[in-house]
């Protein structure tokens, strides 16, 4: 009687296994077809594209009207062809300048892609509407106001990031009036994607960077200072002294930077007289820029106040000897490296 | 009897573009998508113009220059790439390069120069 249940749960677990087999082997040979299937999908559109763009663009005895209307009843139908479509144009787009480039944006909107485009930045799966922002860049469509407005503080840092980007690369002026709408930190990332983007997208009159400086976020803030300095906008200098007594520790240390690249020395008194109450990333500003526009006695003044922070009083060391050139180094010598007690 | 252009460049995209581009304008054009497929190209068929990438699979654009130039002196070379570095460019020209043209370049400006090029090393178009 036991053999015989055992040999009966054999033989359903037998069946059980070999229909599990059979049903996982079915399953890859489906999804290896249908792959297939797909990419050869794929390769017949990208090749509808390039007959598409390059008769559009050079084939002057066609008929430009009914070859986009041909190409959008027969491939433009489905979520998959539309995709495609689009990464191929953006391809085309990289590569082309000039008359061909400003052909392609005519293309782009005459395929209607544009609002499909659009429609998409609206979207409310994150991974749409970053690609969808990333395209609208590309190409330069204007999205709605407030779309943008809400990607630039969306949770997700991939929206916010491709959101960002689009303000960069569709700005005429005012490229970095977009900080104004955010609400949230911006991270180191963000600020080099700004500064980097400043350079490679934007043409247009050189941007007021002050605008910001009253916004309540001070990363924006320390941000604009930054680029104020980068770009020697002296005529904020008035509008960045208050700054100096902020109560951000990362404010005061960029402004202080700010100074010392805009060449501002005027505030050296002050500086030495608020070292001995800051924070040591202030103190290592103050330091660089008394090395800078100081001289041995400003830097001599500082010393009781360098406490036993190692990396200031390196710095100290490195600002004395080139403050006094003359002075020897060696393990003797008032300022050796080697003695920080000494300091 | 048309003009020969050999076309050495790995990106289909822009491949497809100068082709159909050339084509149109009058010219036999052969296509290699790498530096070893160009070389066997140029070894064994005489062309009135080289168009190359400098980064190319294989073999660079830099070697198929130099055995060009040392083979086929009298065929005019156009580099297509994406170097923008003064070097690069410069070096280009000490090898013999007779034009260069940066990407994202204007297929309109690219068939002018290719236009001149031939005109100015065979006489006519």
């Amino acid at each position: 009687m036991t053999q015989d249940k055992f040999i009966t749960f054999s033989l359903y677990a037998l069946i059980i296994i070999i229909s599990a087999i059979v049903f996982l082997i079915g399953l890859i040979v489906i999804l290896r077809l249908y792959k297939t299937h797909k990419n050869q999908k794929k390769i017949k559109q990208i090749d509808a594209i390039g007959e598409l763009v390059n008769n559009y663009l050079f084939n002057e005895e066609l008929e430009k009207d009914a070859l986009i209307k041909e190409f959008r009843s027969n491939n433009l139908k489905t979520k998959f062809e539309k995709k495609i479509t689009i990464k191929e144009l953006l391809g085309y787009y990289e590569n082309f300048k000039g008359e061909s480039l400003s052909q392609l944006s005519h293309l782009f909107r005459n395929l209607e892609l544009d609002t499909y485009i659009q429609s998409l930045t609206e979207s409310k799966k994150w991974h749409l509407q970053a690609r969808a922002l990333y395209v609208a860049g590309v190409v330069k469509l204007k999205a709605k106001e407030e779309i943008i407005e809400n990607c630039l503080n969306h949770k997700r840092p991939e929206v916010q990031e491709q959101s960002l980007l689009y303000c960069l690369k569709t700005a005429e002026n005012d490229p970095v009036s977009f900080l104004a709408k955010m609400n949230q930190p911006l991270t180191l990332w963000q600020q080099a994607y700004i500064e980097n983007g400043l350079k490679l997208w934007y043409s247009g009159p050189t941007p007021d960077f002050s605008i910001n400086l009253t916004h309540n976020e001070p990363s924006i803030v320390s941000f604009s200072i930054h680029l104020i300095a980068m770009y020697n906008q002296f005529e904020h200098i008035k509008q960045l002294l208050p700054f100096l007594k902020n109560q951000n520790e990362k404010i005061r240390s960029t402004t202080i930077a700010a100074f010392a690249k805009l060449q501002y020395k005027n505030i050296l008194p002050e500086l030495i007289r608020a070292f001995k109450n800051e924070t040591p990333a202030v103190k290592k500003e103050i330091l660089i820029f008394v090395q800078k526009f100081g001289d041995s006695t400003s830097l001599n003044s500082l010393k009781p106040f360098l406490n036993e922070d190692l990396r200031l009083k390196l710095l100290f060391a490195n600002s004395y000897q080139l403050l006094n050139p003359t002075s020897y180094s060696g393990p003797h010598s008032t300022y050796s490296l080697n003695t920080p007690n000494q300091l | 009897m048309k003009k020969k252009i050999l076309v050495i460049e790995d990106n289909p995209m822009v491949v497809r573009t100068i082709e159909f581009k050339l084509t149109k304008d009058g010219y036999d054009v052969t296509v290699a998508k790498d530096g070893r497929e160009a070389l066997s190209l140029i070894k064994s068929t005489q062309f009135d113009l080289i168009l190359t990438d400098l980064m190319l699979p294989f073999i660079s654009g830099k070697e198929l220059i130099e055995y060009a130039k040392e083979n086929h002196p009298n065929t005019p070379i156009i580099v297509l790439s994406t170097s923008t570095q003064e070097d690069i460019i410069t070096n280009a020209f000490d090898m013999g390069v007779d034009d260069f043209i940066t990407k994202p370049f204007s297929p309109q400006e690219l068939s002018l120069r290719v236009k001149r090029t031939v005109k100015s090393f065979h006489g006519i178009t």
